[in-house]
């Protein structure tokens, strides 16, 4: 009996090891699957050129700050971090709001159709933002909106607020309208209801979509790219189209390509630092009853 | 539950209200705008009165301060009373057509001039995006141009018979040598295709990665370049897949296997790489744009750098013939179409490519060198970048680059099947065959 014990509890440890090695082995594949690309952007960011191009690979090389001080002195990289922070945050804070009130208008009101139109609302995700640039144009040219951190907020917004909203109206469901019913007995209108009773109830859910909105304003390429011209609405994330090597159009400067990489990645990374528990609390709070 | 609120409001009047306020803040946003526009409206039956006169301008990042200093030294705003505003273009034809293309099925533009290249010239002028320079052109602007750039011009620069775009910048690929290393092993500089080929034997050393040549050639239109230099000195176009193309792709892969000079490497190289790896002192003569020459003497090649290393010779003679040993690719200056400031634009465009400020813009800055006759009758002669343009003009070495009208498709059509053949995945037949057969789907 206990030979069969010990057999099973070896059988059992084996397994748990097994199990580890599993889990480890793939926790290693898996960061260098993400590391690796950071780290040869930080790896380039900081190299002169002549240790980008050589051979045997150099995969310490001296590192030094030139590219951020050519990157400096080749673009407005003042005015373009400016302009990427005042768009990115008003984007988000304007998704937020817009996307709140029409959240709670679908998760509470019942009106006809509106689980139709929440799906209209989805669908327009899938139409390709490249293909609403034409229109877009017309429309911003239309009111004077081009070129400006106003026109493209705007247009980034409506881009992001069918998805805010489904997901919003699943955290807001997710409150028991009971709450809701004590409140207006206690004498409670519906501004206070929203800001203090819902909102710290759908807090995790409002982060997590500030800050997937924030990233995706921030990295956000085509709009800055069509409908800006001068650096009074241009972003960072632009300045990679206009960098150069040499003073030429022939050569590819990876190093100060790279270099804005790691520009527009420190901001990301320590929003996400500051954040992540409310986004994981975000993130799994609205999947379940 | 205490009550902030005195006032009740129910759910929906909330809803209601709140919109009203996000529309009211909406406008307000917009106010500037609004009122700029109401500023601009012309009320009917009121004249149009001029207001400030002003035309904007776009060039890549590398020519912004060239265009500055142009435009003070030769005071156009000055003489003209209209005001530039010199703007940054993107980098690539893509990102270029992703911006223009919205702009311009909207009615309008980003900017009313733009400095642009060969293949982004192809695309627009063939989408009816530029203007018809014809009208504005000074009248001896063609008699100015040598015969390669008129020649040149009227593949690259013209549609239909109808001019879209004046150039400034021409450059063509140089043959750069080791004169140290040719001089210490005692061999002339080749100048012919067997004496190329020859090289192998004299300067490669597989084991220390060193190759008599080098290029870049990795696919996104590195390849294409040498492809077409190639099959241009073997006397033909490699977009018609004919018989040029297929000796020049028959002489690369000789090249590469055979005779051991070039770098088979090459097909995963860039131009950073490739430069990369003749100041590392592993090639002996190789194939650049001019923008090799501002490498080797920058400050990071300081140590390295001497003009024996950097030499310059004129390409070698392919079955072609001498006229196409080489070819140019060049920048210049278009109107949009719907430029907004059309009128200012044309001013702007006649002044830069006229005769007097064609000289003064080269001496700005080398991106407005080119071979016009009174440019190079005015460029310093003791200049490296001059003296390889008058060799290579009075050589009569300068051919016209290969065209095809949907050349981006084109190119990538051709460098697909040509790498799979350099790489021994496909035969010689086989690839130009499947290449002819992706060509003609294009059309």
């Amino acid at each position: 009996m206990a030979a069969v014990k010990t057999y099973y509890q070896e059988r059992l440890r084996i397994s748990a090891i097994w199990n580890s090695a599993g889990i480890y082995i793939a926790f290693i594949v898996f960061s260098v699957v993400v590391l690796l690309p950071i780290y040869w952007m930080l790896r380039s960011a900081f190299a002169v050129q002549a240790d980008l191009t050589q051979t045997p690979l150099v995969y310490l090389p001296s590192p030094t700050l030139h590219n951020f001080e050519m990157l400096i002195d080749q673009v407005p990289f003042v005015e373009y971090t400016r302009n990427s922070i005042v768009f990115s945050v008003g984007t988000t804070v304007t998704t937020l709001i817009v996307s709140y009130l029409a959240a709670y208008a679908f998760a509470r009101l019942r009106i006809r159709g509106s689980g139709i139109l929440l799906w209209v609302f989805l669908l327009t995700m899938a139409l390709p933002d490249v293909g609403t640039i034409v229109p877009l144009y017309r429309i911003l040219s239309r009111f004077n909106l081009l070129d400006t951190i106003t026109g493209l907020t705007i247009v980034l917004s409506s881009t992001l607020t069918p998805f805010t909203v489904w997901v919003l109206v699943a955290f807001i469901k997710q409150v028991p309208y009971e709450i809701e019913e004590a409140a207006i007995i206690d004498g409670a209108s519906l501004p206070t209801i929203l800001w203090r009773i819902l909102l710290p109830l759908t807090a995790p859910g409002l982060v997590t979509m500030g800050v997937i909105n924030f990233i995706n304003a921030w990295n956000n390429l085509l709009y800055p790219l069509s409908f800006s011209v001068t650096p009074a609405s241009k972003t960072l994330s632009v300045s990679i189209t206009e960098v150069f090597a040499g003073f030429s159009p022939w050569g590819r400067p990876w190093e100060l390509i790279m270099a804005v990489g790691v520009t527009m990645v420190i901001p990301i990374t320590l929003l996400i630092l500051v954040s992540q528990r409310a986004i994981v609390r975000g993130l799994t709070g609205g999947a379940v009853k | 539950m205490p009550t902030s609120s005195k006032f009740k409001i129910t759910r929906r009047e909330f809803l209601r209200r709140a919109g009203s306020a996000a529309a009211g803040a909406a406008l307000a946003a917009n106010a500037p705008g609004v009122v700029a526009a109401a500023r601009d409206a012309k009320p009917f039956g009121v004249p149009h009165i001029r207001q400030n006169r002003k035309v904007r301008i776009a060039v890549g990042g590398w020519a912004e301060q060239n265009m500055l200093d142009l435009l003070e030294r030769t005071d156009f705003s000055g003489q003209t009373g209209i005001d530039v505003e010199v703007v940054l273009r993107t980098d690539t034809k893509e990102t270029e057509i992703t911006k223009i293309v919205g702009a311009v099925q909207a009615g309008t533009s980003p900017y009313d001039i733009i400095d642009f290249e060969d293949e982004l010239t192809t695309t627009l002028s063939q989408a009816n995006y530029m203007l018809g320079l014809d009208d504005i052109l000074p009248s001896d602007l063609w008699d100015d141009f040598s015969p390669e750039m008129v020649a040149y011009s009227k593949v690259w620069s013209m549609h239909n018979d109808e001019t879209f775009r004046v150039i400034h910048n021409w450059e063509m690929p140089i043959w750069w040598y080791r004169k140290d290393w040719f001089d210490e092993r005692g061999v002339a500089v080749p100048t012919t295709w067997d004496e190329v080929a020859a090289m192998g034997e004299v300067f490669t050393d597989e084991a220390n990665g060193v190759w008599a040549t080098e290029d870049g050639l990795i696919k996104g239109a590195f390849l294409n370049v040498y492809l077409a230099w190639i099959t241009l000195q073997a006397g033909g176009n490699p977009f018609d897949v004919g018989e040029p193309y297929k000796v020049a792709l028959e002489y690369i892969y000789d090249l590469m296997h055979t005779h051991k000079t070039l770098n088979p490497a090459s097909l995963q190289k860039d131009y950073n790489q490739q430069n990369g790896d003749y100041v590392a002192d592993r090639v002996a003569f190789m194939r650049q744009w001019p923008f090799f020459g501002d490498f080797a003497r920058s400050a990071e090649n300081e140590e390295w750098f001497h003009e024996d290393k950097v030499a310059i010779g004129l390409p070698p003679v392919g079955p072609g013939g001498i006229g196409g040993s080489t070819y140019p690719a060049a920048w210049g200056f278009g109107i949009i179409k719907t430029s907004p400031n059309l009128e200012e634009a044309k001013e702007l465009l006649s002044f830069l490519v006229s005769t007097e400020v064609a000289v003064e813009a080269m001496k700005v800055g080398f991106w407005f060198l080119n071979a016009r006759k009174s440019v190079l009758a005015e460029a310093p002669q003791d200049n490296w970048l001059v003296q390889q343009l008058q060799m290579y003009t009075d050589a009569g070495v300068i051919g016209v680059r290969p065209f095809h009208p949907q050349f981006v498709e084109a190119l990538t059509i051709l460098e697909d099947n040509a790498s799979a053949f350099l790489t021994n995945q496909m035969s010689l037949d086989d690839t130009l065959n499947q290449t002819r057969a992706q060509l003609d789907d294009l059309e």
